[in-house]
C-alpha cells in the first residue's frame, strides 16, 4: 500500500466525478430537449400546413420552454458525495472505499480513528490517482448527434412550411359538398305526376270515412296495411300522400295505392299542400292515433312518425346503377328488399337486376281491386261499429 | 474464537501473515490454490468447511497441512456406522486416585481440538452427527450435567465422498447450515498432476510442514479480519444475494424462483459477511467490498439451498443456479 500522495486526493476526486454526473445529466436533459423541439416544430409544421396556423415564432417558443423544462430539471440533479462516491466505487475500480470512507467520517479525521479507518483513508488515497485517471479515461458519448440532426431538421422544414402562404386545406371542397354532388338531387314532380297524385289522393279519400280523417292505420292481423290520407280526409280536403306511407303499404303482402308515386326505380315523397286551418301543410303521422294499431307499443311507435311533418322533397335514387352491396347499405330501402327477397323466394343474387322497395308503378288507371275495396268496406263496418 | 486476542496487528500484517499461509499450504496442496484459499477464509472467519470430493484428492492430508501450518492442535474422527456419540465428545470413565479415592472423570474425546478433522462424516449415524452440533455452534460440549469449553480457535474439518453413498446418512440441513464452507475438491489439471509427483511421491509433506503461525496469532488475524469496515451499499448488497436465493421473496432471482424449494438462511448472511471480511483483508483493504461477497458467495450458499425435485431430476447443480442467481444479483448491485 502506497502512502497517500494528498488528503485532498478523494474529495478531489469525487468533485471530479461530480462534475461528470452533472455533465451526463445536462447531456440527458438536452437530449430530451431536442427530441421535445424536433417533435414540436414537426407537429407544428403539420399543423400550419393544415389548419395556416401557428406560426415558427410560437412552435420555438414552445420548444424554448421545453428547453426551459429540461435544463431545470438538469440542475436540480446535482449529484451529492455519496452519489459520487457510489459511482467511483463501482465504476473508477474504488472497491467501496469511498463511500465507505464517507459513512466512517472525514478523510482527515480518520486517520486519528481506529486502525481501520486509517487502513481505509490512506488505500483511499493511494487510489483516488488511478480513479482519477480511469474517469478521465472513461468516455461516455453525449448522444447528442441524432437529435441535433433531428432538431435541425425539424427546425427547417417547420421554417419552409410556415413561410408557405396560409392557405389551410380546408379551402377545398368541403365532404358536405362533396357529398351533395353525389347524391342525386331531388328532382320535382312534374305536372303529370302531381295530377296523378291528387287524382289518387281523391280516390281514396273516397274509401275512408270522413269521421276517420287524417289517420293511416294498419291493420296488424294480416299484415295488410292500407296507406290511408294523410291530412284532413273529406271530399273537400286537401290530400297528403307521403313516400313513406306509401313505402309502408307495399311492404309485405300489402297493398298500396299511394299518390305521387313515382315511377320504376324512384321512391317519391309528395307534398300537397292542404289548407287545414291551422296547419296548412301539415299532416298527422300515418299510422298514429288510438287507431294506429292495437298494441300499446304501436301506438307509441307511431307517435314518432316522422312522415309530413312540413314539405317534402322528392329524392330520386337510381337504384339500377346500384349493386346488391350498396342497396343493401341504403337505410332508405333497408325494410324492404329483404322482405321483396323472401317472398319472391329469389336467392339475393336473383333480386339483383330489380330495386327491391320499387312500389309498383303509378298508373293513371290504378284502381282498386275488388278484393280491396272490399277490405276497405270492410274494415270501415269495422271502425263504425266499433264503439 | 471467543477469546480477546492476544494483541494487535496491523492490516498490512495480517494480509502477509494470511499470504503466507496459503503460499505454505500451496506449496503442499498442489493445483488446488482456490480450495486453499477458501479454507484459510473459513478459518480465520472462524467458520466450519464440509469438503466434499472423491477419494484420493488429498482433503485429509490438506486438513493436517492447515493444521501444521498454524501450529494448531489437530484431531481427527474417522466416522463409521457404530460410531458413538460418546467417542466424539468424550466419555466419564471410573479411575482411582492413588490416595484411594474412587471417582467418575470426564475423559474428553477428540472434539477437544483446535482443528477437528471428522472424516467421511455422513458414514456416521445422525445420533452422532447431531453430537457435533453443540460443539460447532456453541463451541462447548455438555456431558453429564457439566459444560466443558472447547479450545479456541476451534474448527471442523469434515469430508464427504459424493459417491458411495450406501449406507451412508446425509446430513440434515440443520446441521449443514453450521458450516460456513462447503468446498469441494476439483481433479487437478495435468501441471499439477505432475508437479505432484515432485512434492509427495516419497513423503508426506504435511508431517514435516513447520507452523509459520500460533493459535494466538490465529486469534489476532481474526480480530483484525472481524473489525474491518463494512458499508451500507455492501449491507445491502449481501441482503439481496441472500433475498435473491428465497424462492417465495419478492426479490427472488428468476433462477430461484424457478429452481430452488428452499433459500439460504439467515445465518448465511452472517457467513458471508464474516467471510468477507476476512478476502478484503487477504486483499489488503481494511474495508469489506461487493466483490468480497461474490467471491465467498458460492461456498457460503451452495449447501444453503435446496433444489426442487425436478430440477435435481434434470441434473442440476446448486452451483449453477447459484451462478444465475449471482448474475441477477450482480446487475442489481
Amino acid at each position: 500500500m502506497n502512502e497517500p500522495t494528498t488528503d485532498a486526493a478523494v474529495p478531489a476526486l469525487l468533485a471530479a466525478v461530480a462534475r461528470r454526473l452533472w455533465r451526463e445529466r445536462a447531456a440527458v436533459a438536452a437530449r430530451a430537449a431536442l427530441w421535445a423541439w424536433a417533435a414540436i416544430m414537426a407537429g407544428a409544421a403539420a399543423i400550419h400546413f393544415v389548419a395556416g396556423r401557428p406560426g415558427f415564432l410560437a412552435a420555438a417558443a414552445l420548444g424554448a420552454a421545453a428547453w426551459l423544462a429540461a435544463l431545470a430539471w438538469a440542475a436540480m440533479q446535482r449529484p451529492g458525495r455519496a452519489e459520487s462516491a457510489l459511482y467511483a466505487d463501482r465504476f473508477l475500480g474504488g472497491a467501496s472505499a469511498y463511500s465507505t470512507l464517507l459513512e466512517a467520517g472525514a478523510t482527515t479525521a480518520a486517520r486519528d480513528g481506529a486502525p481501520a479507518l486509517r487502513w481505509l483513508a490512506q488505500w483511499a488515497a493511494a487510489a483516488a490517482p488511478a480513479s482519477r485517471r480511469a474517469l478521465e479515461a472513461r468516455r461516455v458519448p453525449s448522444g447528442l448527434v441524432r437529435p441535433l440532426a433531428t432538431a435541425g431538421i425539424g427546425t427547417v422544414v417547420a421554417a419552409v412550411v410556415m413561410a408557405l402562404p396560409a392557405e389551410p386545406l380546408v379551402a377545398m371542397d368541403s365532404p358536405t359538398a362533396a357529398v351533395d354532388g353525389a347524391v342525386p338531387q331531388a328532382e320535382p314532380l312534374s305536372l303529370d305526376e302531381s295530377l296523378l297524385a291528387e287524382t289518387l289522393a281523391a280516390e281514396l279519400a273516397t274509401r275512408v270515412p270522413p269521421d276517420d280523417p287524417g289517420r293511416g292505420s294498419m291493420d296488424p292481423a294480416d299484415g295488410a296495411a292500407v296507406a290511408g290520407p294523410l291530412g284532413t280526409m273529406g271530399s273537400d280536403a286537401p290530400t297528403a300522400v307521403s313516400a313513406a306511407s306509401a313505402r309502408q303499404a307495399v311492404s309485405g303482402d300489402s297493398v298500396a295505392r299511394g299518390a305521387g308515386l313515382t315511377g320504376a326505380g324512384e321512391a317519391a315523397a309528395v307534398e300537397i299542400d292542404g289548407d287545414r286551418p291551422g296547419q296548412p301543410g301539415v299532416a298527422p303521422a300515418p299510422g298514429s292515433g288510438r287507431e294506429a294499431g292495437a298494441s300499446r307499443d304501436d301506438a307509441a311507435a307511431g307517435e314518432g312518425s316522422r312522415a309530413l311533418q312540413g314539405p317534402m322533397t322528392v329524392v330520386r335514387r337510381e337504384l339500377h346503377g346500384m349493386d346488391e352491396a350498396d342497396r343493401r347499405a341504403d337505410m332508405e330501402q333497408s325494410g324492404n328488399y329483404l322482405d321483396d327477397a323472401a317472398a319472391a323466394g329469389m336467392t339475393p343474387s336473383a333480386v339483383a337486376p330489380v330495386a327491391p322497395a320499387r312500389p309498383p308503378a303509378a298508373r293513371r288507371e290504378a284502381r282498386l281491386s275488388p278484393v280491396e275495396a272490399a277490405y276497405v268496406d270492410a274494415w270501415r263496418a269495422a271502425r263504425q261499429e266499433a264503439p | 474464537m471467543n477469546a480477546a486476542p492476544a494483541g494487535e496487528i496491523s492490516f498490512a500484517d495480517a494480509q502477509r501473515r494470511l499470504l503466507e499461509v496459503r503460499a505454505l499450504l500451496d506449496s503442499v496442496i498442489v493445483g488446488q490454490q482456490a480450495l486453499v484459499a477458501d479454507l484459510v477464509t473459513a478459518v480465520f472467519a472462524g467458520g466450519h468447511v464440509l469438503i466434499e470430493g472423491l477419494p484420493g484428492l488429498g482433503k485429509t492430508h490438506l486438513a493436517k497441512a492447515l493444521a501444521a501450518a498454524l501450529g494448531l492442535q489437530f484431531s481427527r474422527v474417522q466416522c463409521t456406522p457404530d460410531l458413538m456419540p460418546a467417542d466424539v465428545t468424550g466419555s466419564e470413565v471410573y479411575t482411582t486416585s492413588p490416595g484411594g479415592a474412587s471417582s467418575f472423570v470426564f475423559r474428553p474425546g477428540p472434539v477437544f481440538a483446535q482443528l477437528l478433522l471428522v472424516d467421511e462424516i455422513n458414514r456416521a449415524t445422525p445420533r452422532t452427527q447431531a453430537a457435533l452440533l453443540e460443539a460447532m455452534q456453541e463451541m462447548q460440549v455438555t456431558h453429564a450435567g457439566a459444560c466443558h469449553r472447547l479450545p479456541t480457535p476451534f474448527c471442523v474439518l469434515a469430508t464427504q465422498n459424493p459417491i458411495e453413498l450406501e449406507g451412508t446418512y446425509p446430513l440434515p440441513e440443520a446441521q449443514l447450515d453450521r458450516f460456513m464452507f462447503k468446498l469441494k475438491v476439483p481433479f487437478p489439471a495435468r501441471d499439477s498432476l505432475r508437479a505432484l509427483l515432485d512434492v509427495s511421491l516419497d513423503r508426506e509433506p504435511a508431517d514435516t510442514l513447520a507452523a509459520i503461525a500460533g493459535p494466538d496469532e490465529v486469534l489476532v488475524i481474526a480480530a483484525a479480519c472481524r473489525s474491518t469496515l463494512l458499508a451500507e451499499r455492501c449491507k445491502q448488497a449481501a441482503v439481496s444475494l441472500v433475498l435473491a436465493t428465497q424462492p417465495d421473496g419478492g426479490d427472488a432471482a428468476s433462477a430461484a424462483r424457478q429452481h430452488l424449494r428452499y433459500g439460504a438462511s439467515p445465518r448465511a448472511l452472517q457467513s458471508l459477511v464474516r467471510a468477507a471480511r476476512v478476502r478484503a483483508v487477504m486483499a489488503g483493504r481494511s474495508h469489506v467490498d461487493v466483490a468480497d461477497l461474490e467471491a465467498v458467495a458460492r461456498p457460503v450458499l451452495r449447501h444453503r439451498v435446496l433444489l426442487r425435485l425436478e430440477s435435481e431430476l434434470d441434473g442440476l447443480d446448486p452451483d449453477a443456479v447459484l451462478e444465475s442467481v449471482l448474475d441477477e444479483w450482480r446487475s442489481r448491485t
